[in-house]
């Protein structure tokens, strides 16, 4: 019994001309807690969008635990809860009923109650009524964090949860997240922040993207990724 | 299966929040009524009544472009259409959600338009109004499949608007002639042309197909 | 490479003996001088078809094996095919005009071929105002394959409608006058060894601009 959630090997992302992201493989096992950090246009987000099964690699395959490389990914997209810069809500749609929507696609049991004590956890109870249209940006990205984590996936992709959120919401998403992290250790975690200290506390190794090119950090020094991440961005920016 | 019921749901929810799309649709098919009123002129004479199927059919096509083309833009509001793609489902089904819920709007559509069209042209549709319903059900299908495929492909083109007319159109022909084939029978011989039902079926089968097995390839990026 | 230096050398030497045999053959009693652009028309006709069928086909194996030159051989397929249909579009106007007295008709095979020609302009223009290629491809490969299949039922929709008028039926092996077999055969021969040199000549374009791209990224 194997505890690889992910196994990519080999995966690139080109679109057109641009290479996104160059060849690199990735193992995402059972307890990983993964930051991926780096500078702006680095692929961090191509990196997420790749291994959530929303994008095809451009190289190489991704595997799941229990099958193959599939070409069509079902599998890979249901052990993942992703969140990405959009919050992928249906403006004319409710809090609620967006998660309800998507609960029901993934064919989650009693998806009302499940989306309710999520939005429950991440203060959100009071706007679960509203129209998503009218809701601000901050609330918005709450609710998209609660929609990744309905099915109670194994992998949980998150690309900057915590940007455009104030410092109480960002106090309980962070709560929830370590409260995930220690309840469940045979979930995984990748994150991609900008915030070094913050991911250091959510996250035991890192990954660091510049211009398409990757190289791993490993733990962090006093609980915080900034001299490594100066030296590999140095190192990197050398080599090019 | 289960797919297909939650987007069609989803769908006819949104649609009948906003209304954005059937407003729209219902508008444009009444202007087109009023400009072909005048431009074909005033009286409608024995000579004029075979043009009026087809006339009638070009309304609902053209009123059917705009309800498509809106298809798609309400999944890119928030890039929700990637919370589509994500889920685990066969992306067939996801397909045949949206397309069944664009073809009750297209149908609607129709059923409206032709009712302005009779109102307007002196039409007798009462007393074939099965087989008529029927024609506008079975070509409402097949603008709604093919239109939902390349719908799905142009919102993320850059002239949209003018790109999915350019790709349907040459492929709706069979649907517009049976269509018309149809409606021409039943208003001025008083019955059903079995020839112009085979083909829309004939046709709506073939885009089923088609775009059900397709459309992985359009979601995908 | 070997098939562009095949289909090139063929070419060769097939033009001159088409243009020369079409010189040779009897004029038509009926319709002149005129009837001999059957000899352009109909060949191209069949390159054209052809053409999209190649197109819709390699389109499929892109899309099975993501293989990027599945996708040059599709998309050369549909630029060659659509220069022959093109001139289908062309000669065949001229031949009415000059045989039935007008321009246009509304006949079954030239209102076909004409949505054929928009069919082609329209998965030409898709990959154009498709940003990425590799979405260019894919949508193009799907669009293509539903050409494919609605172009038959175009055929018999048109038919339905009552589009079978002037246009002349189907030869048949022996409705061609005697001394027209022989231009006919190579009209066709022609036409197909032009039409490979031609894809053969854009698939290699395709595939070094694809390279120069390539290079520029790494």
């Amino acid at each position: 019994m194997t505890n690889v959630l992910i196994d990519s090997v080999g995966i690139s992302k080109n679109f057109g001309e641009r290479t996104a992201l160059l060849p690199m493989s990735l193992k995402i096992s059972c307890g990983d807690r993964l930051a991926v950090l780096g500078p702006n246009s680095a692929g961090k987000s191509t990196l997420l969008r790749l291994l959530s099964g929303l994008s095809r690699p451009s190289t190489g395959y991704i595997e799941t635990a229990n099958t193959g490389p599939s070409r069509l990914r079902k599998d890979l997209r249901g052990i993942v809860g992703y969140l990405g810069h959009s919050s992928m809500l249906y403006p004319a749609l409710s809090p609620l009923e967006n998660i309800e929507f998507s609960g029901r696609l993934y064919g989650i049991p009693h998806p009302k109650e499940r989306g309710t004590f999520l939005l429950n956890e991440l203060g959100l109870l009071e706007f679960k009524n509203e129209r998503v249209g009218t809701l601000s940006s901050g609330v918005l990205r709450r609710v998209a964090i609660a929609r990744a984590l309905l099915h109670e996936p194994k992998v949980l992709l998150l690309d900057e949860p915590f940007a455009g959120l104030d410092y109480r919401s960002g106090e309980i998403l962070e709560k929830l997240l370590s409260q995930i992290s220690h309840s469940h250790p045979d979930r995984a975690l990748v994150l991609v922040s900008h915030d070094l200290s913050g991911a250091a506390r959510l996250t035991n190794n890192a990954l660091f993207l510049s211009k398409g090119n990757h190289t791993v950090l490993g733990a962090p020094t006093k609980g915080d990724w900034s001299e490594a991440y100066r030296h590999a961005q140095n190192s990197l920016e050398k080599t090019e | 299966m289960n797919t297909f019921l939650i987007i069609l749901c989803k769908d006819l929810m949104i649609e009948w929040r906003t209304r954005a799309r059937f407003a729209s649709m219902l508008i444009f098919g009444v202007l087109v009524v009023v400009i072909f009123y005048f431009a074909v002129g005033v009286t409608v004479s024995e000579q004029k009544t075979h043009f009026i199927p087809g006339l009638l059919w070009m309304a609902i096509l053209f009123a059917s472009m705009i309800g498509l083309n809106r298809s798609f833009a309400l999944e890119m509001e928030n890039d929700a259409i990637s919370g589509l793609a994500l889920a685990p489902t066969d992306r067939g089904f996801i397909f045949l959600g949206k397309a069944s819920s664009t073809a009750i709007l297209l149908f609607s559509n129709a059923v409206l338009i032709s009712t302005c069209f009779s109102m307007g042209f002196g039409l007798s549709l009462l007393n074939i109004i099965w087989p008529y319903l029927g024609t506008c059900a079975l070509a409402s299908i097949g603008i709604a499949t093919l239109g939902t495929l390349f719908s799905g492909m142009t919102v993320r083109t850059s002239h949209q608007e003018i790109l999915l007319p350019i790709l349907l159109l040459p492929l709706l022909v069979p649907v517009l002639l049976g269509a018309v084939g149809a409606t021409t029978s039943l208003l001025i011989e008083q019955e059903t042309s079995e020839k112009s039902l085979r083909l829309l079926v004939v046709s709506d089968a073939v885009y089923l197909v088609l775009s059900f097995l397709t459309f992985e390839f359009v979601l995908e990026e | 490479m070997i098939w562009l230096r095949t289909t090139g050398w063929l070419s060769a030497l097939l033009v001159p003996a088409y243009l020369f045999s079409v010189y040779q053959a009897p004029v038509d009693a009926i319709q002149g001088v005129a009837q001999k652009i059957l000899y352009v028309h109909v060949p191209c006709a069949f390159a054209a078809y052809l053409g999209f069928l190649l197109t819709a086909i390699f389109g499929a194996f892109y899309l099975a094996t993501n293989k990027r030159h599945h996708d040059h051989l599709a998309a050369a397929a549909a630029e060659v095919g659509v220069l022959f249909c093109g001139l289908v579009i062309v000669s065949g106007p001229i031949w009415a005009k000059a045989t039935w007295g007008h321009w246009w008709s509304w006949d079954l095979r030239l209102t076909l071929t004409l949505l054929l020609f928009l069919i082609y302009v329209a998965y030409l223009l898709l990959r154009e105002f498709t940003g990425d290629s590799e979405r260019a491809a894919r949508f193009s490969a799907v669009y293509g394959i539903a050409g494919l299949f609605v172009i038959p039922i175009n055929y018999f929709a048109i038919d339905l409608a009552g589009g079978r008028t002037m246009h002349p039926e189907n030869l048949k092996g022996d409705s061609l006058g005697s001394g027209m077999t022989l231009p006919f055969l190579l009209g066709v021969a022609t036409a197909f060894s032009v039409f490979f040199y031609l894809w053969a000549k854009r698939v290699s374009l395709r595939v070094a601009h694809a390279r120069l791209e390539a290079r520029k990224r790494s």
